[in-house]
C-alpha cells in the first residue's frame, strides 16, 4: 500500500496549519521565509491573501488554513510563506509555523482517512508517521486547483 | 542531413524571407508604373533568381520549378517583350504567395501542387491568348469565375485586360482567384462579408499575411532586428552605467554624501536613458502591417467591383513589437470592412456625385503620447438610423433609450457585444462586422477604438494604442489602504470637488452615484463596494490577520443593490466633508463610457512596469496586471472596463432624461485659463500660461550661442537669454532631433527670456481645477490633465531662479523688505490662491485669503487693517463682482483698492468690472503686474474710528 504512495524515500519539510501538521518534500519547495506585508487583493477565490512582490516577481499568496476550511489559531510570531512552483507559476502558502525538516522512508507512508483534523482528505496524498505524530502530506495539485474550491 | 547543411538551408531559409518580403510590393509597384522599371525589375528577378539557386542546391524541384517559370515571365518583361498587366502581376502575386508558403514548409514543399501555377506562366509566355483558355480551365470549379466565364470570350479577354480598370470585376476576377491553386472563393453574392472575414484565416487570399504571421511565430519571435546604431548607444550607457556605479560604491565607501548626490542623479538619468534604449529596441515601424493592405485593398476591390485608392500615411510610426503583431487582424478587419461596406461601387459613386475613386486612408500618428491610427473612406457612411432600428430589434434599447442618444453614440453601438453577429449573412450595406471583435482585439492591447460616420460622406474609426505594453504611464492613487495603478489611456481627467460643492455636485438618481461634470452626468463607481477594502494584510510583528473579508465580500455580491451603495458613498463623503478635504475623483473611459471613480488619494503618476499575475486572478477582470512601487510593496493595475462590469454601471445611466434636467440647473461657471502646451522631450509636456507669453519664435539648432557659459540667441538685434527646462525639472534633454526648437519669450522685469521647447503641442482653454499638490515642486506650480495626458504646469518665474539664481537675481524683483501692509486675497481656485498667495508674500505683504465672497466680506470686516483687496471674479456663494459692490456699498471702504484678478482678460469683463467699482484688471500669474499693483495701490490705512 505504501509504495503507491511514495515509491521513495524523501526529506520532508513539516510545517503546521491550525491543528493539522502538514508536509511537503524538500524538492517541492522553492524557498521558506517570514511573510512580508501581503497587499490584499480581490479575487473570487476568499482563500486568497494577497501578492507580494518577491525581487520583482508578484508572487500569490495562498491562506492555507482558509483553503481547507480549517480553524486557525494563529501563533502570530511565526507566519511564514513556503513558496512553492506549480506549472510556471510561483506560489506562497502562509502557514503558521515551520517545525522541522525529517527524512520520511517510504514505508512510512499511510493512506489518508477521510478527514485529517477537520480538513478534507483530497488535500493530502497520504500520512507519514512521525515517530510520535502523523504529517499529512500535502497534495498540492489537488490543493492550488482553482478549478476546484 | 548534417549539421552544417542544417545551418546553410537555415541560411537560404531566412534570406529567402527576406527578399520575399519585399517581393510584394515590387509586383505592386510594377503594377501601377506606366512604363518599365528595370531596376525594380532585375529587383525581382534576382529574388527569384536566388530562390531557385538555392532550392536546386537543396534538391527542391517543386520550388526550384516555380522560381524558375516566374523567372522566365519577368525575363520577358525585363526585354519588353512582355507587358506587365494586371492578370500578369496577379499570376506572379500568387506565385509569390506559394513560394512564400514553401519557403516556409520546406519539408513539403515538394507536395504543393504547383502545376496550376507552372500552366498559367506557360500561357502567358506562348501569349495571352492561350494564357486566358489555361485561366479558365483551370478555374472551372469555381463558382464565381464560373459565373464570369460568360463574359469572358478569349477574344475580348485581351481586350479586358487593356481596359482593365473600366472593367475591373470581369478583367481580374477569374485571374486572381484561378491562379491560386489552393483558393476556393464561395459565391461572392452569398455572403461577402464572412466571406472576407474567413479569408483572413486562410493563407492563401492574404498570402502576405499568412506568411509573415508565420514569419513572425517561427523566426521572428526569437530574433529582431536592430540597429547597430542604437546598439552602440546601449553600450555607451551600459558604460556609463558602470562609471556611476563605481562612484556610487565610493562614495558610499567613502561616506562622503557630497559625492552621494550626483552619483544617485546621474543613476536616475542613465536608468531612463537606457530604459527608452531598450525599449526602443523592441520598437518597429507599422509599415510592417500597413504595407499588406496595399495587396488585400488591391484583391478585395477587383474581387467587389469597386475603384479604390489607398493613402497610406505615417508608415514609420513606431510600435512595441507585441502591439504590432497583435494589430494585423483588427486593422484588417477594418479595412475589409471599410472595402466592403463602407465604398460604394463607381456607378453608386457616380449616382451620388462622388468620384469613381473610392478613398480609404491609413493613417498612423503621435497624440498625446499614444499612437494613433486613423482607418478613414469617403464611402456611404453609416446611417444611424439603420443602426438604431438594429439595435430596438435586438432588445439591445429601448426605443426612449435611443431617442435620448445622440447620433454619434447610437453609431457607436456597433460596438456593442452581439450587435451585428446575426446580420453578416443578409445585410450587406450595413457596417458592423464583428466590431465587438475589433474592440476586444484591440483591448488586449491596451487600444480603443471610436467611430466616426456621416450618411453619404464616409466613416471614420480612430484606434488610440499604447506605445508599449512593457510600461505603461499610469496614475497611481490610493483608495483605503491599498494603492492602484490607473493606465493613463483610460483616465480622462481627475475632478477634485470642494467640501462645500459636494452636495450640489454629486446626486444619487436611483441609487447610483452621479457626478455633474459640465452639464453631463458622470456614474460614481466606489470601489470599496465591490472590493473588500479593510486591512488584510498580516504584519509581521502583530500577525494580526483580518477575518472576516470574506463574509463582508460575498454579502455585497449577494444583495448587490445599490442603495447599499449609495449609501456608502454618502457616508464616505460626509466623513471627508467634516475631515474638511474635497473628493477626488478619477474619471475614466472605458471604450466609449466615461464614470468616475472616487479614490482617497491621487499619489503622483508614474512609468509602471507591468507584472503579471498568477492563476487565481484569470477570473477576475478588474486587474490587468501589478506593479511594483518604489517602495518595494504591490498595486494592482486596474482595469476600467472590468471595474464597470463588475459595477453593472451602464451606459444607459448617463442618458436617462431625469438627470439631464436636474443638470441644467446649477453648472457654475470656472475659471478658464488658457494654456499653451509644450513639449520638452517625448512624453515631456509642460503647460505654461498662454497670459504671460509675449510671443512664440521658432529657431533653427545652428542659431544657438553660448554666451557666457548661457545658451542665448541672436534676436532682433540684442541677444535673447534662454533657459531650458533639462537640469532644472526634467531629467531629460531638450529634444531636438527636429534641428529647430521653439522659443517661448515671456517678460521679467523689464527684459525678455526665452524658454526653449522641442514642439508646440496645442494652446486649451482649461477649465478645471489645477491640481496645486500632486506635482508641486520647484519650478512646477501645480498639474492638469487635458485630453487624457498629465500636464506639469510651469511656474515662469520658479524656473529662472532655480536655473542660476545668481544670474536671474536681478530679473525678478526680489522683495524690498516688509512693507507690513495686508492685503487681502478672494480666490476659490486653490491653485491660484496658493500662487498668487506666494508671489504677493514674497514681495512683502501680508496676505490674507479667503475662498469666496461671502468668505471675502468676513475676513474684510474683521481685519480692519486690509490696504487692499485682490478678487477673483468667478466664485461660488459670492462672485467677485458681488463681492465688489457690497464693499463699495459701504462707506468706509469708499477708497480702498479693489484689483479683479483672471485669467482670462476681456474687454466686456473688464467693463463690468469697472463699474461694479474694480480699480484695475489684472492677470492671475503675471507676477510683475501683481506685485506691481500692489506696491502702486496698496497704503497704509488708517484704522477708521
Amino acid at each position: 500500500m505504501s509504495e503507491a504512495l511514495f515509491l521513495e524515500d524523501t526529506e520532508i519539510i513539516v510545517f503546521r496549519v491550525g491543528e493539522i501538521t502538514i508536509g511537503l518534500p524538500i524538492t517541492e519547495v522553492r524557498e521558506i521565509f517570514k511573510s512580508p506585508p501581503i497587499t490584499p487583493v480581490h479575487t473570487a477565490y476568499s482563500y486568497v491573501n494577497g501578492v507580494i512582490n518577491l525581487r520583482g516577481s508578484i508572487v500569490t499568496i495562498i491562506d492555507l488554513g482558509k483553503r481547507m476550511n480549517v480553524p486557525i489559531k494563529r501563533n502570530v510570531k511565526a507566519v511564514h510563506i513556503v513558496l512553492v512552483e506549480i506549472g510556471e507559476e510561483l506560489i506562497g502558502l502562509l502557514v503558521d509555523g515551520i517545525e522541522d525538516s525529517v527524512f520520511a522512508s517510504s514505508e512510512n507512508f499511510f493512506p489518508v482517512p477521510a478527514t485529517v483534523n477537520g480538513a478534507d482528505s483530497n488535500f493530502f496524498h497520504a500520512l507519514f508517521r512521525r515517530e510520535e505524530d502523523l504529517v499529512a502530506m500535502l497534495n498540492l495539485e489537488k490543493t492550488l486547483d482553482i478549478d476546484d474550491t | 542531413m548534417d549539421d552544417m547543411d542544417e545551418e546553410v538551408l537555415q541560411l537560404f531559409v531566412e534570406e529567402s524571407r527576406e527578399h520575399l518580403a519585399g517581393i510584394e510590393d515590387d509586383l505592386l509597384a510594377m503594377e501601377s508604373m506606366d512604363g518599365l522599371d528595370e531596376d525594380l525589375v532585375n529587383r525581382v528577378f534576382r529574388t527569384l533568381h536566388t530562390i531557385k539557386g538555392g532550392a536546386g542546391f537543396f534538391d527542391l524541384v517543386n520550388l526550384q520549378n516555380l522560381a524558375h517559370s516566374m523567372e522566365n515571365i519577368l525575363d520577358l518583361i525585363r526585354k519588353g517583350e512582355l507587358q506587365t498587366t494586371k492578370m500578369i502581376v496577379s499570376s506572379l502575386l500568387a506565385g509569390a504567395d506559394t513560394v512564400a508558403s514553401m519557403v516556409d514548409n520546406l519539408d513539403s514543399s515538394n507536395g504543393y501542387d504547383i502545376s496550376e501555377h507552372l500552366s498559367i506562366f506557360d500561357g502567358i509566355l506562348k501569349g495571352d491568348l492561350a494564357s486566358e483558355e489555361a485561366v479558365e480551365v483551370s478555374s472551372e470549379s469555381d463558382a464565381v469565375a464560373e459565373a464570369e466565364e460568360q463574359e469572358l470570350s478569349p477574344g475580348d479577354l485581351a481586350d479586358s485586360e487593356q481596359t482593365g480598370s473600366e472593367e475591373p470585376v470581369s478583367a481580374t476576377e477569374p485571374k486572381t482567384t484561378a491562379s491560386d491553386p489552393a483558393e476556393s472563393i464561395p459565391p461572392a453574392d452569398a455572403a461577402p462579408v464572412s466571406k472576407a472575414v474567413a479569408e483572413a484565416s486562410t493563407p492563401t487570399t492574404s498570402g502576405t499575411k499568412a506568411t509573415s504571421a508565420k514569419g513572425a511565430a517561427t523566426s521572428g519571435d526569437q530574433s529582431i532586428r536592430v540597429h547597430l546604431s542604437l546598439l552602440d548607444r546601449l553600450m555607451e550607457l551600459a558604460g556609463e552605467l558602470v562609471l556611476t556605479r563605481n562612484a556610487l560604491i565610493q562614495s558610499v565607501e567613502t561616506g562622503d554624501p557630497s559625492l552621494l548626490q550626483p552619483a544617485a542623479k546621474k543613476v536616475d538619468a542613465i536608468t531612463s536613458q537606457l530604459q527608452r534604449a531598450i525599449m526602443s529596441t523592441r520598437m518597429q515601424t507599422i509599415d510592417i502591417v500597413f504595407s499588406k493592405f496595399r495587396r488585400i485593398v488591391r484583391d478585395l476591390s477587383g474581387q467587389l467591383g469597386k475603384q479604390i485608392n489607398l493613402e497610406i500615411l505615417g508608415e514609420d510610426v513606431e510600435l512595441d513589437k507585441t502591439i504590432i503583431e497583435a494589430l494585423g487582424d483588427p486593422l484588417t478587419h477594418l479595412v475589409r470592412n471599410s472595402i466592403d461596406h463602407g465604398l460604394e461601387t463607381p456607378a453608386q459613386r457616380k449616382e451620388a456625385g462622388k468620384p469613381a475613386f473610392g478613398q480609404l486612408r491609413l493613417h498612423a500618428f503621435h497624440e498625446a503620447g499614444q499612437v494613433v491610427i486613423e482607418v478613414s473612406d469617403n464611402g456611404a457612411g453609416i446611417d444611424p438610423q439603420r443602426i438604431a432600428r438594429k439595435a430596438i430589434e435586438k432588445g439591445m434599447m429601448s426605443e426612449e433609450e435611443i431617442a435620448r442618444m445622440s447620433e454619434k453614440d447610437i453609431v457607436r453601438l456597433i460596438f456593442h457585444p452581439g450587435f451585428s453577429t446575426a446580420e453578416e449573412v443578409t445585410d450587406i450595406s450595413g457596417r458592423g462586422v464583428g466590431m465587438d471583435v475589433v474592440r476586444q482585439n484591440l483591448a488586449k492591447v491596451g487600444g480603443v477604438a471610436d467611430i466616426e460616420s456621416e450618411l453619404g460622406v464616409g466613416t471614420t474609426i480612430r484606434v488610440k494604442l499604447p506605445l508599449t505594453l512593457a510600461i505603461i504611464p499610469s496614475v497611481l492613487v490610493g483608495i483605503s489602504t491599498e494603492n492602484f495603478a490607473i493606465p493613463q489611456v483610460n483616465v480622462v481627467e481627475m475632478v477634485g470637488i470642494a467640501p462645500d460643492e459636494i452636495k450640489t455636485r454629486i446626486q444619487h438618481v436611483g441609487g447610483v452615484a452621479m457626478l455633474r461634470l459640465r452639464g453631463e452626468l458622470v456614474p460614481l463607481i466606489e470601489l470599496s463596494d465591490f472590493f473588500d477594502m479593510t486591512q488584510t494584510y498580516i504584519d509581521a510583528e502583530t500577525g494580526a490577520v483580518n477575518e472576516e473579508r470574506r463574509d463582508r465580500l460575498s454579502d455585497r455580491r449577494e444583495n448587490d443593490n445599490s442603495d447599499e451603495a449609495t449609501k456608502d458613498l454618502r457616508r464616505g463623503v460626509e466623513r471627508r466633508e467634516s475631515a474638511d478635504s474635497s473628493v477626488n475623483i478619477v474619471i475614466v473611459a472605458a471604450g466609449a463610457f466615461k464614470y468616475g471613480i472616487r479614490v482617497d488619494e491621487l499619489h503622483e503618476s508614474a512609468e509602471i512596469v507591468v507584472k503579471p499575475l498568477g492563476m487565481h486572478f484569470r477570473g477576475s477582470n478588474e486587474f490587468s496586471g501589478a506593479t511594483i512601487l518604489g517602495d518595494g510593496t504591490v498595486a494592482l493595475i486596474l482595469d476600467v472596463d472590468g471595474v464597470r462590469r463588475l459595477s453593472g454601471a451602464s451606459e444607459s445611466q448617463q442618458t436617462d432624461s431625469d438627470m439631464r434636467a436636474r443638470d441644467a440647473e446649477v453648472e457654475r461657471d470656472v475659471d478658464s485659463c488658457s494654456i499653451l502646451i509644450i513639449q520638452h522631450a517625448q512624453d515631456e509636456v509642460y503647460a505654461v500660461p498662454l497670459q504671460l507669453v509675449a510671443r512664440i519664435e521658432r529657431f533653427s539648432t545652428q542659431d544657438l550661442q553660448n554666451v557666457g557659459g548661457r545658451k542665448a540667441i541672436s534676436y532682433r538685434g540684442g541677444i535673447l537669454p534662454l533657459i531650458s527646462l533639462e537640469g532644472i525639472v526634467s531629467s531629460q534633454a531638450l529634444d531636438v532631433s527636429a534641428k529647430e526648437f521653439y522659443v517661448i519669450v515671456y517678460t521679467v522685469g523689464n527684459e525678455e527670456i526665452g524658454l526653449m521647447a522641442s514642439d508646440i503641442r496645442d494652446i486649451v482653454d482649461y477649465r478645471d481645477t489645477i491640481d496645486n499638490r500632486t506635482h508641486k515642486r520647484a519650478g512646477i506650480a501645480g498639474s492638469m490633465i487635458v485630453n487624457g495626458e498629465i500636464l506639469q504646469f510651469l511656474d515662469l518665474y520658479g524656473i529662472l531662479e532655480l536655473d542660476d539664481p545668481e544670474w536671474t537675481g536681478h530679473l525678478v524683483s526680489k522683495s524690498n523688505g516688509e512693507t507690513g501692509l495686508t492685503i487681502l486675497l478672494v480666490e476659490d481656485s486653490p491653485f491660484f490662491q496658493s500662487q498668487m498667495k506666494k508671489e504677493i508674500e514674497a514681495a512683502g505683504f501680508i496676505v490674507l485669503t479667503a475662498d469666496d465672497g461671502l468668505l471675502g466680506l468676513e475676513v474684510l470686516h474683521s481685519h480692519p487693517e486690509i490696504a487692499m483687496v485682490l478678487t477673483d471674479i468667478e466664485m461660488p456663494n459670492m462672485d467677485g463682482l458681488e463681492m465688489v459692490r457690497a464693499i463699495r456699498a459701504q462707506p468706509k471702504y469708499k477708497d480702498l483698492p479693489l484689483v479683479a484678478v483672471t485669467s482670462l482678460a476681456g474687454a466686456t469683463a473688464e467693463k463690468k468690472g469697472i463699474e461694479a467699482g474694480v480699480d484695475e484688471y489684472q492677470i492671475k500669474l503675471d507676477r510683475e503686474q501683481l506685485v506691481d499693483v500692489c506696491r502702486r495701490l496698496a497704503k497704509p490705512r488708517a484704522v477708521s474710528a
